[in-house]
């Protein structure tokens, strides 16, 4: 059973001219223990809107989410339930995760206070009780500097302010916080995009460290399919709504299945690419208020058949633990058509 | 691999460009804000009005009421502003209308600011028809020009200094309601607070420890320069005589005396560049105060350079 | 061949709470024309005020110095009536963010046809066809209607072609591109290099590229110029540079970066973070964060020195030459 468990979710905005846009259309997501997660794709695609929807920031407009087998409920006026304080967030914007102004110490002791004073009250109720019990009653500053020492900062940085660190120390603050409380998983939206390319590297290393000493599990959302890649144990893809294909990530790379995960590979630029020109993708990103009929990405897509432009593909799993929505995949599709898919992928 | 604490800055793309650049730099110092010119003059003349309003009664040559003097007599250095209708020494009438105006001020500012700051509040936090409640009154209030409906309040309550008070909160209390609201708003959907509720506090508690804090800025700023709007209200409505009561020394109530009798040009000047002063004082401070929580303000740039 | 632009020791400063600071500290290059030249560097490198102090759009109290002669003439040191000749005709740019580098309130013909009715003193008729024939250039569909069209109606990679076809009105011979793809999707950035080259190769417009995307650089540019607090520490053809990079900031930069030959590696960061430029070491600037650096490092500016024609590098130690160059990536 997994832990996180997210099950044909849909999230519907109403938008100013009352049409309503269906941001995420039915997406299923699985994370277990110590597995990242990467969950890759562009402008629009609703992977924020899963995001926070699996992490119960805001209830699903259909579909459900599971946490440690028990549904999961979102925010409302009260406090969350203690069950569902291991089930964290680290969001995309340094600058706007950390309150301006509370020294850093005391927001990372917000997540000890998440579980020490549940605990304590009700120590049966966690799993591990007793080892989360002990960490409770060390004194909360040596706990804190541990912390910080986990995520790589030195620990006086407890004493600061967030306008007194870089955009790299905020990020790694805001991992120590979601990392006291203890979670079993972290949900992080584009938790590397606004940090510097060497930096980068750095926090998308202490992620992998941190998923395999601790066991944690990750949903690492990004539209950076090359550093996923060096994360993430599985990805999905997703496109206008709807996830379009989940792989073990190097046999993503070593045979995409679908036409558009494909065509994100073929536009990255590489370092080593020598004046090879990235290959552009046709067309524009749909309107996600009026997506179009059939299979969504079937306009931009070089191999689309008729059955592409009827039905919805439906994601088809196959025993490699692999997932695809492509009808070029199911039985009746034009064999030439399925030939040359999969066989002309060059990572 | 753990790297140390680097330097602060230029990790995040967002402060290549030259003018980010140039205000990191200038952002380095907020107590340099308060060695600004403006700063200064604002602080000097609000601590000295300040300073007068209480040591009025030690400071003045003269008791304010004691027509002992001749009348109308221009500046002497006996009376360095002259006497008035009554014979009443103006320099010492123009430093125990301090102690009228400023205290008073202040008082009205606080009551509007706790009133219209509560509700403004509570109007973010909810939303709903909390909401549309309070900023439907608040329209209703801005609806009516400020001084008329001032003295529509004065005129149902009776004139005196207490009523003219009351009837400035009630015109006042919508703006500070306004920009709590929208402060509360905005700072309600911000990525911390949502941490804080995934962190397992209540919307209450976020509400107190996450949002307010960062609500108090704007809003100490806006209270500063609200101050001198609510002397110059208070002196309106004394001038139009529905506020302080003669024999009262109130910087309004003198001007209109002065309008008066405008060869003896001495008894409405003084006090009105005493309102002058006053209400510029409060506005230099405002301004640096703003200045002041600026540097904490911090704009970052998801995906930029 | 002289060069179109010859950017010779620029130097840019600051006002500071203590006195000046430094931010471009001699910086020189060429750009040739019908060549895209990449700068690339992190943040805080002085990368865009470099390009910014071509077109003198610096801010008011900069201190720019050096020269910078493009078309026989140094920019720097231009009047402003002279500027104005040169600005938008001679040289033009693009920024980063299309959305609030387009006027929202002004038709896409507006907007193209603003500059040249000014600067080609041409009249409407020859300029709506001119712009007609500019956003078919940058293949912006149906531009009839798109003419009529307001920016916020068109997507962010469309956005930004309308960018270029306005830099493009007046047929400038350098374009400055300050980070033009970096706020877009992946696939929408492939479709602005693709065009961007199809530019150069045709009509012969010289680019300069600034980006911190070494990737963009490698499919795009001819020439690199890596910049690192306020200097160049490496020059020379694009495919020399990252496939046989010798300074060690080059090196670990590309280390850093996810490449597919070794994807299951775990990517090997640059340890400690880019010094803001208040706050530079002395000597090397990259000392702190280098694994190579010597004790003369600390003290001594490295100077760039000319390895072969064309081919320039900042550092006395050279990795290149203690390592297998089969290592290299």
């Amino acid at each position: 059973m997994s832990v996180l468990d997210v099950r044909e979710v849909e999230v519907v905005y109403p938008r100013r001219d009352g049409v309503p846009v269906r941001a995420v259309a039915g997406a299923s997501l699985q994370v277990d223990a110590g597995e990242i997660v990467g969950l890759v794709g562009e402008t629009g695609c609703g992977k924020s809107s899963l995001a926070r929807v699996a992490v119960g920031l805001v209830r699903p407009y259909a579909g459900e989410v599971y946490f440690e087998g028990r549904p999961l409920h979102a925010l409302g006026q009260r406090s969350r339930a203690p069950g569902e304080v291991r089930l964290q967030m680290v969001f995309q914007n340094p600058y706007g995760s950390l309150n301006p102004r509370r020294r850093i110490g005391d927001q990372i002791a917000d997540g000890l206070r998440a579980t020490g004073d549940r605990t304590a009250r009700n120590p049966a109720a966690l799993p591990n009780a007793a080892a989360v019990a002990t960490r409770a009653m060390a004194p909360r500053r040596q706990r804190v500097a541990e912390l910080l020492e986990r995520v790589g900062l030195a620990a006086d940085t407890a004493d600061r302010h967030p306008h007194q660190l870089s955009g790299g120390q905020r990020q790694r603050v805001a991992i120590a916080r979601a990392l006291a409380a203890d979670p079993r998983i972290i949900v992080l939206d584009e938790p590397l995009s606004a940090l510097d390319a060497s930096v980068q590297a750095q926090v998308a290393n202490l992620l992998v460290e941190l998923a395999r000493d601790l066991g944690m599990g990750m949903l690492l959302i990004s539209h950076d399919l090359a550093i996923v890649r060096h994360v993430a144990h599985r990805t999905a893809v997703m496109y206008l709504g709807q996830i379009v294909e989940t792989a073990a990530t190097s046999q993503l790379w070593q045979a995409p299945r679908h036409p558009y995960t494909r065509a994100l590979m073929d536009a990255i630029p590489r370092t080593d690419s020598a004046g090879h020109l990235p290959e552009a993708l046709a067309g524009e990103i749909p309107d996600p208020a009026h997506p179009p009929v059939g299979c969504r990405f079937h306009p931009r897509c070089p191999y689309a058949f008729d059955r592409c432009r009827v039905d919805v593909p439906v994601l088809l799993h196959t025993p490699d633990e692999r997932a695809v929505a492509c009808w070029l995949h199911a039985p009746g599709a034009p064999v030439t058509v399925l030939g040359t898919t999969v066989e002309a992928i060059a990572p | 691999m753990s790297a140390r604490a680097g330097s602060r800055g230029g990790e995040e793309r967002g402060t290549g460009g030259p003018r980010s650049v140039a205000r990191g730099l200038l952002r380095r110092g907020s107590a340099s804000v308060w060695l600004q010119p403006l700063a200064v003059v604002g602080m000097l003349l609000a601590g000295a009005w300040l300073a007068i309003a209480i040591l009025a009664p030690w400071l003045s040559p003269y008791d304010p009421l004691d027509q002992a003097a001749g009348l109308f007599q221009p500046p002497t250095p006996a009376h360095v502003f002259g006497t008035d209708e009554l014979g009443r020494d103006v320099f010492s009438r123009v430093l125990w209308g301090a102690q009228v105006s400023i205290p008073l001020a202040m008082l009205l500012v606080s009551l509007a600011f706790l009133i219209g700051g509560t509700l403004g509040a509570l109007a973010g936090y909810f939303g709903g028809w909390v909401d549309e409640i309070v900023m439907r009154a608040a329209d209703l209030v801005f609806a009516i020009p400020t001084i008329l409906l001032a003295m529509a309040v004065v005129a149902a309550l009776g004139a005196g200094l207490l009523h003219a008070v009351l009837a400035v909160v009630v015109v006042s209390w919508p703006g500070h309601a306004r920009v709590v609201r929208s402060m509360v708003r905005t700072t309600m959907e911000s990525d911390y607070v949502a941490v804080a509720r995934l962190l397992g506090a209540s919307a209450a508690r976020a509400l107190a420890v996450e949002v307010l804090p960062n609500v108090a800025g704007p809003v100490i700023v806006l209270a500063a320069l609200e101050t001198g709007n609510a002397i110059l209200l208070l002196s309106g409505l004394s001038f139009l005589g529905l506020g302080a009561r003669p024999p009262t020394a109130e910087w309004g109530s003198m001007v209109s005396t002065g309008a008066q009798h405008f060869e003896s040009w001495w008894i409405g000047t003084f006090p009105g560049l005493a309102i002058v002063s006053v209400v510029l004082a409060f506005n230099f401070l405002g301004d640096s105060l703003r200045d002041a929580f600026d540097p904490q303000a911090v704009t970052g740039r998801a995906r930029g350079a | 061949m002289t060069a179109l632009l010859e950017v010779d020791d620029l130097r840019i400063s600051l006002p500071g709470p203590d006195g000046p600071i430094s931010i471009v500290d001699g910086v020189d290059f060429e750009v040739q024309l019908g060549q895209v030249f990449g700068l690339a560097g992190e943040s805080g490198c002085g990368k865009t005020i470099t390009a910014l102090s071509l077109l003198r759009l610096l801010p008011p109290r900069a201190q720019a110095s050096g020269h910078a002669i493009f078309d026989g003439r140094d920019l720097l040191a231009l009047s402003a009536a002279e500027l104005r000749a040169v600005r938008g005709r001679k040289l033009a740019m693009v920024f980063q963010d299309p959305t609030s580098s387009l006027h929202p309130m002004l038709t896409i013909e507006h907007q193209l046809t603003e500059h040249m009715l000014v600067h080609l003193r041409m009249d409407r008729r020859q300029a709506h066809r001119r712009a007609l024939g500019l956003l078919e250039e940058v293949r912006i569909p149906d531009p009839e209607s798109a003419l009529r069209g307001y920016p916020h109606q068109f997507s962010g990679g469309m956005r930004q072609r309308i960018q270029i076809a306005m830099a493009l009105a007046c047929e400038p011979s350098l374009l400055i591109a300050d980070e033009p793809t970096t706020a877009l999707d992946v696939t929408v950035q492939a479709g602005i290099l693709r065009l961007l080259d199809r530019l150069c190769r045709t009509s012969g417009l010289a680019v300069i590229l600034i980006t911190h995307d070494l990737g963009v650089l490698s499919a795009v540019s001819d020439t690199v110029a890596v910049m690192y607090a306020g200097r160049l520490v490496e020059t020379g053809p694009t495919s020399d540079v990252l496939q046989h990079s010798r300074h060690p900031y080059t090196r670990g930069l590309l280390d850093s970066l996810p490449h597919p030959q070794a994807a299951d590696l775990p990517l090997v960061p640059i340890r400690g973070s880019p010094a803001t430029p208040s706050e530079r070491p002395g000597g090397c600037a990259f000392h702190p964060r280098c694994g190579f650096a010597l004790a003369a490092c600390q003290r001594e500016v490295p100077a760039l020195i000319e390895l072969t024609p064309g081919r320039r590098m900042a550092c006395p130690v050279d990795p290149l030459a203690l390592r297998e160059p089969e290592l290299v990536g």
